[in-house]
């Protein structure tokens, strides 16, 4: 209970860090947002007094630490502000494209676990081995491919060619399956050089003699006794991945025209709307926090011998 | 509890993959009745929602008062007729339509529209020379505007999108008049179908308008016949589009010109004679050939040939001749120093023109050196006169393009303006003469006196090398064969697609 409340602490003082990099990045960016907004919106360089007019009406006057406190406060209570844009609250913009991209994520770690265990299972096992050289290869094929391109080669194959799925858009399956195989097919590669570095330590224990020599089949000590351990690390890196894959999302959502945070955060961006990508910052930031904490939490979970915050005995 | 096996969990999740991966076989299915439209701008993005998700840009739910022909000159649109009364007075006489909602079109909706907008964006009122009081109604069908200041291409002015008529009791689909209602919008899309009781001719199909933020994108729907027609397809992609037999080009000179802004406050380019070297060194044919592989049109001046005041033919070739340009190095006051290119980083063939630009003027013996600037960054740096060279576009949106002439050569336009109030300068307006000019233009009501003033300003910026012209630019649609009716415009946002025939096949 004490390591909850103390990983919960440390939680909080990262997020604040993220909140104060956050703020002061997007504070120290070159061009002024109530200029920049108003050349968006007119298409011509904005008056002095239409300037001052809108700095005033948004805030951007109050010293520094002042308009700081006051997102913080708000964000503490759930308000993350309004668009420069529109009248249109923060939260409910990243609300509206949050389960897009989660969906998206969720499907892409299926993708990368679906290719990456099986793999890195056959290539720890056949050692050496033509199937694991191929592993190999392709696993270092998977990290060096930027995922924007691959998502273009899937398109050209498997919608222009196969006629397979629909090349751009959201909602369904079919318009899933692409940009989850473009995002998870990196984090897959990573993922089963891992499972097959882990398992080949975890075969080599004295524990996996054990059971061999107790004349068990080799598919029940692989998959019962090996892989379970060799999978605690497996865990820790795809909770990690998940900030890889909302990185890999910003672009994956371009190039298949998929609403998401990534084009939202895009988007506002350049448009210096500095309340959305404050908003979105921190939520990128809290759900990367939340999964690690989950993942060190279920560390208990899957291996009893792991006794969180205790010093080893 | 059922007690199922991990062999028949494996089996059934297996089965329901292929049942779902079946159904997506086929791709995704279209309204067949609907033509679906490619857009490189989200029609549903925050800053479209001012006017309720119906801005006017590209969608034609809402109508001006004053239309824009294709020839770039006003023409009746919710306004039958109007007439000057005096210097700042104007009278429009409204047609007698409905709004979708079925309720009639009154001179006090004009009014709330105008008002509206001048509320919301208070830029306006300056670029109309219109305050919210400067509006009377004298009946139901009339509006009287008075200006601030005598404004000879008002009516021009607005025809801009902002500007479309909307039914101050709707905030939502039934708020225009125009030929389409909206139907849906959301996830970047906005769906219009044909409004039956249109005065003019009712579209022949529904329109749905898709964001496609990525060029390559965007191309791979269209050959996917995901899209009916694209605009902006990548350039690279242009030739193979127009080869195939499923799908073909249009390309349109647009309003829009490309350009090396010069920065005439900052050393050295405050030189006369080291400018007008530069423009010896730059070659717009090879440009438009090798950068923008022939989608534009070289240019000799700031401005597109597409608007009426525009003089390029009487406007002096410079070039190229690199002996000339070494020549005037050599005469000017240029002492090695290295000048400053700058570009948007969001613009991909920008980048390649300023590297082409930096080996013409590296030939001549001047050294430069690029900065690419991020977008949101770029205009606000450019306006600091950060740069000896910056490369931009600009065009117009309405058919008055008299406000173009202003915000880049007058001191008080908008991209000199920053500078000019707090030092004086500017950054490529030449001064007080061309300030007077470009004024008498502006007022007077006499075209031809007007049309010779802007004549004037672009024969002097072109001889003071105020800006090196690059190429004017041309919006590419690209669409799906049996496409076919739609009218193009040198704006893009107004391609009229009323008449148009789906012509899918399946």
């Amino acid at each position: 209970m004490s390591y909850v409340l103390y990983r919960l602490a440390t939680a909080v003082v990262v997020l604040f860090g993220v909140s104060l990099v956050t703020f002061g990045f997007v504070h120290a960016t070159p061009g002024d947002p109530a200029e920049t907004i108003l050349i968006e919106q007119t298409g011509q360089q904005p008056s002095s007094e239409a300037v001052e007019e809108f700095r005033e009406a948004e805030g951007m006057n109050d010293p520094v630490h002042h308009q700081y406190v006051d997102w913080v406060t708000g964000a503490v209570h759930g308000d993350l502000g309004q668009s420069y844009f529109s009248d249109a609250e923060v939260s409910s913009l990243i609300l509206d494209d949050l389960y897009n991209t989660l969906e998206l994520a969720v499907a892409s770690i299926l993708v990368a676990l679906v290719i990456a265990v099986p793999t890195g299972i056959a290539s720890a096992i056949h050692q050496g081995q033509p199937i694991d050289v191929t592993s190999q290869i392709g696993a270092l094929i998977g990290v060096s491919m930027p995922n924007f391109w691959l998502g273009y080669l899937l398109i050209i194959v498997f919608a222009l060619n196969l006629n397979m799925f629909p090349v751009a858009g959201s909602g369904g399956l079919e318009h899933l399956i692409l940009p989850a195989i473009a995002l998870g097919t990196g984090m897959a590669a990573i993922v089963t050089r891992l499972v097959r570095t882990s398992m080949l330590e975890v075969i080599d224990q004295e524990y996996i003699d054990t059971a061999r020599s107790k004349g068990l089949k080799e598919r029940i000590v692989v998959y019962k006794h090996a892989l379970r351990n060799a999978l605690i690390p497996v865990v820790t890196v795809v909770g990690l991945q998940l900030g890889f894959v909302l990185n890999g999302a910003v672009v994956i959502e371009i190039v298949f025209q998929r609403p998401g945070l990534g084009n939202l955060l895009v988007d506002a961006i350049f448009a210096r709307n500095y309340p959305v990508v404050q908003g979105v910052v921190l939520v990128a930031a809290v759900t990367f926090v939340v999964s690690n904490l989950l993942v060190d939490l279920s560390y208990r979970y899957l291996d009893p011998r792991i006794k969180l915050g205790e010093s080893q005995q | 509890m059922v007690d199922v096996s991990r062999r028949t969990l494996v089996k059934a999740t297996a089965a329901g993959s292929v049942v779902s991966l079946a159904g997506c076989i086929g791709g995704a299915e279209e309204d067949e009745e609907s033509l679906v439209i490619g857009l490189n701008a989200d029609p549903t993005d925050e800053q479209w929602d001012d006017f309720g998700g119906v801005m006017g840009y590209f969608l034609d739910v809402t109508e001006p008062l004053v239309g824009a022909s294709t020839e770039m000159e006003t023409e009746p649109q919710l306004a039958e007729s109007w007439e000057q009364l005096d210097e700042t007075t104007w009278r429009f006489e409204l047609r007698d339509v409905e709004f979708h909602n079925g309720e009639a079109l009154t001179a006090d909706d004009v009014v709330w529209t105008f008002r509206d907008v001048l509320d919301r964006e208070a830029w306006t009122s300056d670029w109309l020379s219109l305050d919210a009081d400067g509006m009377e109604t004298p009946d139901d069908t009339t509006v009287v505007f008075e200006n601030t200041e005598p404004m000879a291409s008002f009516p021009g002015l607005i025809n801009h999108d902002y500007f479309g008529i909307r039914n101050p009791n709707e905030s939502g689909p039934d708020a225009g008049t125009g030929p389409f209602e909206l139907s849906e919008r959301g996830d970047g899309e906005v769906i219009l179908e044909p409004f039956e009781d249109y005065r003019g001719d009712v579209p022949n199909a529904g329109v749905t308008f898709r964001y496609i933020q990525d060029p390559a994108t965007r191309s791979l729907s269209l050959q996917n016949q995901e899209v009916d027609v694209i605009f902006n397809p990548p350039l690279n992609d242009v030739s193979e589009l127009e080869e195939s037999s499923e799908t073909d080009i249009h390309t349109q000179l647009a309003t829009s010109a490309t350009l090396g802004a010069v920065n005439l406050y900052e050393s050295p380019t405050d030189d006369e004679t080291l400018r007008r070297a530069l423009n010896y060194a730059v070659d717009q044919e090879e440009i438009v050939e090798n950068i923008i592989d022939g989608v534009g049109v070289p240019a000799r001046g700031p401005f597109s040939n597409a608007i009426p005041w525009v003089i390029h033919d009487d406007l002096p070739e410079y070039g190229p001749d690199h002996d000339r340009a070494r020549e005037l190095v050599e005469e000017s006051d240029y002492g090695g120093e290295e000048l400053v290119l700058m570009v948007d980083s969001a613009e991909d063939e920008h980048a390649t023109i300023a590297e082409h630009l930096q080996s013409n003027f590296e030939d001549i013996g001047v050294t430069t050196s690029i900065r690419m600037v991020e977008t949101g960054a770029f205009y606000d740096t450019f306006t600091d006169g950060e740069a000896n060279l910056t490369i931009v576009a600009f065009g117009s949106n309405s058919v008055a393009s008299d406000y173009l002439i202003r915000t880049m050569f007058h001191s008080q336009g908008s991209d000199n303006r920053q500078l000019y109030e707090a030092e004086g300068t500017g950054v490529y307006n030449p001064g007080s003469e061309i300030d007077e000019m470009i004024e008498t233009g502006y007022h007077t009501f006499d075209e031809d006196e007007r049309f010779e003033k802007y004549a004037e300003v672009q024969r002097e910026i072109r001889q003071t090398g105020a800006v090196v012209p690059l190429f004017y630019n041309e919006d590419v649609l690209a669409y799906r064969s049996g496409v076919d009716g739609f009218e193009p415009h040198p704006i893009d946002k107004k391609y009229d697609w009323t008449a148009v025939t789906v012509g899918r096949l399946d």
